[in-house]
């Protein structure tokens, strides 16, 4: 009787996402198929971007993290704040660039800013790399989902089987609509995971509160962050936060969210709007770890947090704490698969064939073939999912992060050129790779600092030195004063009207 | 010069977001600020959170006042 009201739950909920979407209409080419035709209002904006940004594994390996760590796991919430500043400052130039230029990923904006195909190759390249594992963990993340909600009637290895049918069985949708389609269900299922999933954190706040669960019964270390003398060391805070805002903007599937929407405008909006959903739902879940962190079961594995807590409410409860996990999680691999399926497309692709596509059944066809690879990685490696998964993602953060001073300085400063973007992007990704492997968590003698953290400082360095010991010639320094100067002259257009 | 007049407030605004920007860097980026919190780490990130939250609506009035976009 309670695997049908858990799985019971999580069909009902998937019917109602897929009426919405069979009730959304495709893409006409590859353009509107990669950004939804920038048409997106600041609503339908921040929430794309919450669901995108926040996966499901929030709940479990972040939460997780919290319960077993303490304050320290509230460093997601900081580099969440942080990114959304930065999404404010990127909003004019990625926005009004894309419209004028059309540009479809992240990677065709730097292949436009540094007028050079390879900076545009070896940026998806990269962003495709790093963002691989996060599907197959996003996909691996449902396993506590399917096999609390069976309520003891199917092992986790069959959980984990169901979860990654269900989510790759989803993308059908994606491939079919592309960005248009995703925006869309991010809206129904951020509701359901942040919205919804917010009353319900505090409503289990509230029982374990009252129920001999309060903050003084938390071990006091918990309170504490690691600073000089610590066992993580006094930059390792620094570093993940820094991680974590830098590295944001250079997911694919983050940045090409700021190409959906239909103006600069509505990409600030959307920042302030996201801003208090982050910090609420964000400091909600690690108070309600860090409280459950004496509840039995919970330092055993405080993996199960979410699912151990919401046991207390019965069947119902646990169901609803399920679909928060499944929405979440939804969104962050739909927003994925996408976002690499176009950038393969569109930046791998197409620059081999020598043409811009324009054909969205490219799109599809990527997107496609990248759901079944990571389905079958998925499920190969479903045996290897442990409570390690918090590193795992933080070593794709490490990969990732290596993009940010060539997207960064790209686009807030004139002088980078293509030479000092790819000198930078590979230094600093063979180094992140090379220091990852020596010091999987952290550099002991830099303080605790992580590997992507100190190939960013070499990067950084090269990427300045490059632009200065090589310049761009007279006509490529044209080309980018006017690039930024049309920025200017959008203003005055707009203001003008 | 009369082009001159409008531009200035518009600068004064654009340095303002660029503050509040930097102001949050600052406060999360600024390792010492970390360590001394002692027992307070959770209100560390509380209050932090609250201020980047205020400043973003800051940020966005002052854009929207300067014409921005």
């Amino acid at each position: 009787m309670e695997i049908l009201i858990g799985y019971g739950g999580i069909a009902a909920f998937l019917i109602v996402l897929f009426v919405v979407l069979q009730r959304t209409k495709g893409s006409a080419d590859f353009s509107e198929y990669a950004t939804a035709g920038r048409s997106f209002g600041p609503m339908f904006s921040a929430m794309a971007f919450v669901n995108t940004w926040l996966p499901g594994t929030i709940f479990i390996a972040f939460a997780g993290y919290a319960a077993s760590a303490g304050a320290i796991g509230f460093y997601f919430v900081a580099y969440s704040i942080l990114a959304v500043v930065l999404m404010f400052l990127l909003a004019k130039p990625v926005h009004e660039w894309g419209r004028r230029f059309d540009l479809r990923t992240q990677a065709d904006l730097l292949g436009l800013r540094y007028g050079s195909t390879a900076v545009r190759v070896i940026a998806a390249v990269i962003g495709v790399i790093a963002s691989f594992p996060w599907i197959v963990l996003g996909m691996q993340s449902l396993t506590l989902v399917f096999e609390y909600l069976s309520f003891g009637a199917v092992p986790a290895a069959g959980a984990a089987l169901i979860g990654i049918g269900v989510l790759v069985a989803r993308q059908w949708w994606t491939v079919r609509l592309g960005a248009r389609g995703l925006v869309i269900s991010d809206f129904v299922q951020g509701i359901v995971a942040y919205l919804f999933g917010t009353v319900l954190i505090l409503g289990l706040l509230t029982w374990l509160l009252t129920n001999g669960h309060g903050f003084g019964e938390v071990e006091p270390s918990f309170f504490t962050l690691p600073g000089p003398g610590s066992v993580d060391g006094p930059l390792y805070l620094f570093s993940l936060i820094a991680t974590g805002a830098l590295g944001g903007w250079c997911w694919p599937d983050i940045f090409v969210r700021l190409f959906a929407s239909n103006s600069t405008h509505t990409i600030k909006r959307a920042a302030v709007m996201a801003s208090p959903l982050l910090l609420i739902f964000g400091s909600s879940l690690c108070l309600l770890a860090m409280a459950a962190s004496t509840y039995p079961g919970v330092a055993d594995a405080p993996d199960e947090v979410w699912f151990l807590t919401a046991s207390v409410g019965g069947p119902i409860v646990l169901t609803l704490a399920g679909l928060c996990v499944l929405a979440a999680t939804m969104g962050n691999v739909g927003a994925n698969l996408q976002a690499l399926g176009a950038q393969i497309a569109n930046d791998v692709v197409g620059v081999a064939r020598g043409t811009r596509v324009e054909d969205p059944r490219w799109g599809k066809i990527s997107v496609g073939v990248l759901t079944l690879l990571a389905g079958a990685v998925a499920v190969a490696t479903t045996s290897a999912l442990s409570s390690g998964m918090v590193a795992l993602a933080q070593v794709s953060y490490q990969g990732i992060v290596q993009l940010a001073p060539t997207v960064f300085l790209g686009i807030f400063w004139r002088r980078g050129n293509a030479a000092a973007a790819c000198a930078a992007m590979v230094l600093g990704f063979a180094t992140a790779s090379v220091l990852q492997v020596i010091y999987p968590i952290a550099i002991p003698v830099l303080g605790g600092m992580t590997s992507g953290v100190a190939a960013l400082a070499v990067n950084f360095i090269v990427y300045i030195a490059v632009s200065y010991a090589m310049p761009s010639n007279e006509d490529e320094k044209r080309r980018v004063d006017e690039l930024f100067d049309s920025l200017q002259t959008y203003e005055e257009v707009g203001q003008a009207r | 010069m009369p082009a001159e007049a409008p531009r200035q407030p518009k600068r004064r605004n654009a340095t303002i977001v660029i503050a509040l920007a930097i102001l949050n860097f600052a406060i999360l980026l600024f390792p010492p600020l970390t360590w001394v919190v002692g027992q307070g780490g959770v209100w560390f990130f509380l209050i932090t959170g609250v201020i980047g939250v205020l400043s973003l609506a800051v940020m966005y009035r002052v854009d929207s006042s300067a014409g921005e976009d």
